[in-house]
């Protein structure tokens, strides 16, 4: 899957996460995701750990924001205990630590806490399932010179960790310990040596043909500008000022065609082309359109009839369960279609193999 | 006839007023995008804030990963050239790993890197150098997330500061231990800076007391107590620890990192239009 | 003709001398040129010439003319040049720029805007023709020494330039990679479509092959066919200084050539070197000693004794553990069964009190040098070892004595070797171990070596040296070891492993019986 496509999912995947507070749909949309991650083939060159690590670390912020409820007191009504702590005076803030600890509050923090663990478990799909350096390579043209920052930066990380060792051990030759006091010996030479390299590498690149280009006509730098500050300004306008929500969508429009602008504007000021050029077949190319739209309709409008919400300190009702709304829900798991369509081998075994360890 | 290519100061170095503005607008966008939950109001109903507080931030975030999107590629076109992309590529990359390699008490010199780079190189190129080693970081250690605007805005925003200082330093000559001892107050503010920064991508998703919380409309003032306390409870204690090996790691390292990377400096400083004939 | 010097006078920024002085050459179409010269001379400069490196990326004073392809190669923008003429570097972990094989190919064909169905074409080219098609999707970091600068040939031959300049391409490789990117450059030469300069400083393999030779020494250059040069060039295979010493005309250039001259020529006298002194008491042994990696074993069963007074040869092909045995002699690397003792006692553990007994000196030694100045590398180099000799006496003897004020980094190649191996045996260990310290080494700085080699083990030290050359080898070694996948191969004294009938006869040896080393016959 195109990496383009990715970064769509990845918007519908958190915008579904946050903008579902019913813990039934949010456990759904955990098992979807796992799902999509255990079955997805881990692209080589990808860094990251095992899925357990992840299932750890996306466990553990669960925890944390279970004890973040404990440790300061929650609103609501059903006190379940009190734990003792101190109160600091007001000029201090006024922050309680300790103090009753509600159903309401302890159940709203493991809504969010499951929210979170969404959220990790799709970055964890897509940084395993697009490898930086191909994720560079197809980003636009307008940015092409900040990816090549980057890919040589990712080029010269094997030869500075093989620096570091090397050093390391010069060092314990020379009979230098491990200490803070020895940093500026290890610092050093490691920092100079990976200069010297880099002025070969530039060298190798100018006797490659690359040279800075001129710098990006006045269009993209005034095109560079306008579209945050219009998103911002639609964004703002559509939270905080209902009335003002039509100023919102023509600043939103403004920014995206801003946003246009300026990738064909800064693209055009260097000539260059791609070895195999990537590009998204149809399907796919559907699929990403109908998830971005899906994510921001989701965020931002409600629909009649789809209701992903649930709010604990109403009473602490239970919550309500619908097939219907469960769509939007489901909808995350659609890179399944492509991913497993694909033709087989390229490594989804391994990933197979590895998830029950 | 003679070719003579002598060193002048670059472009990039110093900057025309009009490639400033882009880089600064792009930054305060960047900051507001972050700074949101201070000024402004609640339009959802009080009563269902828990349902909907997510949804601005979640757009705000997003917005300001485009403000860092586009301020490093609006930096980047057409004007780095060979010798400083690969001097930024491998700071970089020696900077991302070095926040692998954990020294004594849990600390990294990830910071004394960009701090050191940022004091020499100047502002801009340290903004570049902070944030372009946290995405490498990210990238060789799988940490890609929606924290990471925030981490990278923050890094880049030591590496500005630390380049100002510089400047102000070359301006007036201080003794060099002068010069180590502002590195290591930079390090450590650097550490608790940054802290409070990335931790405002996790508040409004932790659900604490009234005391702590993220509600939309809380209003300037309640916002920053509230914010004030979730950093004290979360993190400040942690990043307590971070500030003072920062300072050690720069006070131990910095001026060895400044003198080496000083003398490096005037290799880059060439340019090919500077061409003189005679 | 292809490229024009005329003469060029040229100095880098802030140096007071200049790097190249009164430089004029013509370079004809389809030449094949060696660039000769000592480390330091000026080839680099030399060939950064004709793309326009020097002095567009290396600023500095030219004076003269340099036209290639019709171009003025020192104002040409970089990226006009690359089409012109095509670099491939001295090292190889330096010059890609890119993460896959292919990925770095295309790098100068995207910088030119080169239309992706042409790019598909001639990058397929390039990887049939050197011969690396199935490392295509290889990242460069996973690649060989040789198979990286094969690719680099590749990456540079992108633009189907008319000129390749080549710096010392092969001085980071062992003997199997030096071979395959110098076969490479032959048959690119045999097609004859282009140019190809190519400095280096171990000629024997290039002499044969080139069509004319060139030398940079002190800035200066001289040029002639290769039969000619072996006439004037100063550091020679040891063949043909052999019959360039017998008044042979003309020179042969090749071992074979050389050998089946032989006949005509007067009768050698060979001298013998005087045979080592009988070795003294046990300063380092291994017994049994098994290494793995992984699941691999890497070495097993080693058993090696050196006394005081020898000097041990460490050959074996590469990934016959030779680097490994040599770290874990010192600590570097665990060891899975077997022994280490020094002087009979168990070895200590920590590698900070072994290199106290046998200094280690692994490969590009001078890779920590960061102090300010050499004096205060040695200095540091003393600080952890009390009692040791004073840092004077330690400067003078290993002459880096008027460096002493000089920051190490900037001092030549063969210099900082000399500074690293200061600081790393500033202590004067009673064992050397020492990892291929002639690698990339000019002849001055191997016969160097090789007399400090010898002096240590004469005052009651010993050394063990990992190398692949066998030529330098010869002039320190008193016993050889080679290592095989299955262990130890043979182990030998060196004047028999060297020798006519041994196992890896030196070049001299298989011309005259009896001796191993050119200081050995006289006419």
């Amino acid at each position: 899957m195109h990496p383009g496509s990715w970064v769509a999912w990845l918007a519908l995947a958190m915008s579904v996460a946050l903008s579902t507070t019913n813990p039934l749909y949010l456990v759904v949309l955990l098992l979807t995701l796992s799902l999509v991650a255990i079955l997805t083939p881990r692209a080589e060159g990808a860094a990251v750990g095992g899925i357990r690590a992840v299932f750890l670390f996306a466990g553990g912020m669960f925890l944390l924001s279970l004890v973040v409820a404990v440790v300061n007191g929650s609103y609501g009504d059903h006190i379940l205990f009190t734990v003792p702590g101190p109160e600091f005076p007001s000029w201090m803030g006024g922050l309680r630590l300790g103090g009753p600890v509600s159903a309401e509050g302890l159940v709203a923090a493991g809504i969010r806490g499951m929210a979170i663990t969404c959220i990790i478990v799709s970055f964890y799909v897509f940084s395993s399932s697009v490898s930086p350096q191909r994720l560079l390579r197809t980003s636009p043209a307008a940015l092409f010179q900040a990816g090549l920052v980057l890919t040589v930066g990712l080029t010269l990380v094997p030869s500075t960790v093989e620096d570091l060792r090397r050093v390391r051990e010069v060092r314990a030759l020379r009979g230098a310990s491990n200490g803070f006091r020895s940093l500026p010996g290890l610092a050093v030479p490691v920092l100079l040596g990976g200069l010297e390299r880099a002025m070969r590498t530039a060298e190798a690149m100018e006797a490659r043909g690359y040279a800075a280009a001129s710098p990006a006509p006045r269009v993209a730098s005034i095109a560079v500008v306008a579209a945050p500050a219009l998103g911002l300004t639609a964004a703002t306008a559509w939270f905080f000022y209902p009335e003002f929500r039509w100023l919102a969508v023509l600043a939103a429009l403004g920014g995206v065609a801003a946003f246009a602008a300026w990738l064909r504007a800064a693209a055009r000021s260097r000539r260059t082309t791609r070895y195999h050029p990537e590009h998204i077949a149809l399907p796919q190319r559907g699929a990403a359109a109908i998830s971005c739209a899906l994510a921001v309709t989701i965020v931002l409008i409600p629909i009649p009839g789809l209701d992903l919400g649930y709010n604990p300190f109403a009473g602490l009702p239970w919550p309500s369960f619908g097939i219907v709304a469960l769509a939007p829900v489901a909808a995350c798991a659609w890179p399944l279609l492509f991913v497993l369509s694909a033709p087989a081998g390229s490594g989804r075994a391994t990933v197979l193999a590895e998830a029950p360890a | 006839m003679a070719t003579d290519i002598r060193p002048v100061p670059r472009t990039f170095w110093a900057p025309r007023v009009g490639e400033w503005i882009p880089f600064l607008a792009l930054n305060a966008l960047g900051a507001i995008a972050f700074l949101h939950p201070f000024f402004t109001g609640a339009a959802e109903p009080r009563s269902r804030w828990f349902e909907h507080s997510t949804d601005a931030p979640l757009v705000f975030g997003a917005l300001a990963g485009l403000c860092l999107l586009l301020v490093v590629a609006d930096m980047a076109n057409g004007r780095l050239d060979s010798k400083t992309i690969a001097g930024l590529g491998v700071l970089a990359a020696m900077a991302a790993i070095l926040r692998t390699v954990t020294l004594p008490a849990g600390a990294n010199l990830f910071w004394t890197l960009v701090i050191v780079g940022g004091w020499v190189l100047g502002p801009r190129l340290g903004f570049l150098l902070g944030t372009l080693a946290l995405v490498i970081s990210a990238f060789i250690t799988g940490g890609i997330g929606p924290w990471m605007p925030f981490q990278a805005f923050a890094a880049g925003w030591v590496g500005l500061a630390s380049g100002l200082g510089g400047g102000v330093s070359r301006r007036f000559q201080p003794p060099f231990r002068l010069e180590v001892a502002s590195l290591a107050a930079i390090g450590a503010l650097a550490a608790i800076f940054y802290g409070v920064v990335i931790n405002l991508w996790s508040w409004p998703f932790f659900i604490g007391g009234p005391d702590i919380s993220y509600q939309p409309g809380l209003g300037t003032l309640e916002a920053l107590r509230r914010y004030g306390n979730y950093y004290l409870v979360t993190s400040f204690g942690w990043d307590l620890v971070g500030s003072i090996c920062n300072a050690l790691a720069l006070g131990i390292a910095g001026g060895p990192l400044v003198r080496a990377l000083k003398r490096f400096r005037a290799r880059f400083s060439w340019q090919s239009e500077q061409v003189h004939y005679g | 003709m292809i490229a024009n010097l005329r003469d060029i006078t040229y100095s880098y920024p802030g140096s007071p001398r200049p790097a190249l002085s009164s430089v004029s050459l013509d370079v004809r179409e389809g030449e094949f040129i060696l660039v000769a010269g000592p480390s330091a001379g000026g080839k680099s400069t030399f060939l950064r010439l004709f793309n326009g490196l020097v002095p567009q990326f290396h600023g500095g004073r030219l004076a003269g003319s340099v036209i290639v392809d019709g171009l003025d190669a020192s104002r040409t923008p970089a990226r006009t040049m690359a089409a012109r003429a095509g670099m491939v570097f001295q090292e190889p972990e330096a010059q890609g720029v890119a993460l896959t094989v292919e990925e770095d190919l295309a790098f100068g064909l995207e910088q030119q805007g080169v239309a992706p169905a042409i790019m598909e074409v001639r990058i397929e080219h390039l990887l049939e023709s050197l011969g690396i098609a199935r490392l295509r999707s290889r990242r460069l970091a996973t690649l060989s020494g040789g198979e990286r600068q094969r690719t680099a040939i590749a990456a540079a031959l992108a633009l189907d330039p008319r000129l390749l300049l080549c710096d010392e391409p092969t001085s980071q490789l062992d003997l199997e990679g030096a071979a395959s990117v110098i076969g490479a450059l032959d048959a690119l030469h045999q097609t004859g479509r282009t140019t190809i300069l190519v400095s280096e400083h171990r000629l024997d393999r290039l002499l044969p092959v080139v069509s004319s030779v060139v030398e940079i020494r002190d800035g200066r250059l001289r040029h002639g066919p290769p039969s000619c040069a072996t006439r004037w060039l100063e550091a020679v295979p040891p063949h043909v200084e052999l019959c360039r010493a017998a008044g042979t005309t003309p020179v042969p250039l090749t071992l074979e050539a050389t050998r089946s001259r032989l006949l005509a020529l007067p009768q050698f006298t060979v001298r013998p070197m005087e045979p080592p002194p009988s070795p003294g008491d046990v300063l380092v042994a291994a017994q049994g000693l098994a290494i793995s990696f992984g699941d691999t074993e890497v070495l097993s069963d080693i058993d090696l004794t050196v006394h005081a007074g020898e000097v041990v040869a460490l050959l074996g092909a590469n990934g016959s553990g030779k680097t490994t045995l040599l770290r874990a002699l010192v600590g570097l690397q665990a060891t899975t069964r077997g022994s280490v003792t020094f002087r009979g006692r168990p070895a200590p553990p920590s590698v900070q009190q072994r290199a106290a007994h046998a200094g280690y000196v692994p490969q590009d030694p001078a890779i920590a040098l960061y102090r300010q100045s050499v004096r205060d590398e040695v200095v540091d180099g003393l600080r952890y070892r009390p009692g040791a000799a004073s840092v004077d006496d330690v400067l003078r003897s290993w002459s880096v004595a008027d460096l002493a004020a000089a920051n190490p980094r900037d001092v030549s190649v063969g210099q900082q070797l000399r500074v690293a191996l200061t600081s790393l045996l500033a202590h004067d260990p009673p064992v050397w171990l020492m990892d291929e310290p002639t690698r990339g080494a000019d002849l001055s700085v191997s016969r160097f070596l090789a007399s400090r080699i010898r002096e240590h083990a004469a005052r009651g030290g010993a050394a063990i040296v990992a190398t692949h050359d066998i030529e330098a080898a010869a002039h320190f070694a008193t016993r050889v070891v080679r290592l095989n996948a299955a262990g130890i191969e043979f182990d030998l004294p060196a004047r028999q492993a060297f020798g006519t009938d041994g196992p890896c006869p030196t070049a001299i040896a298989s011309l005259i019986p009896g001796a191993i080393t050119l200081d050995e016959v006289a006419l």
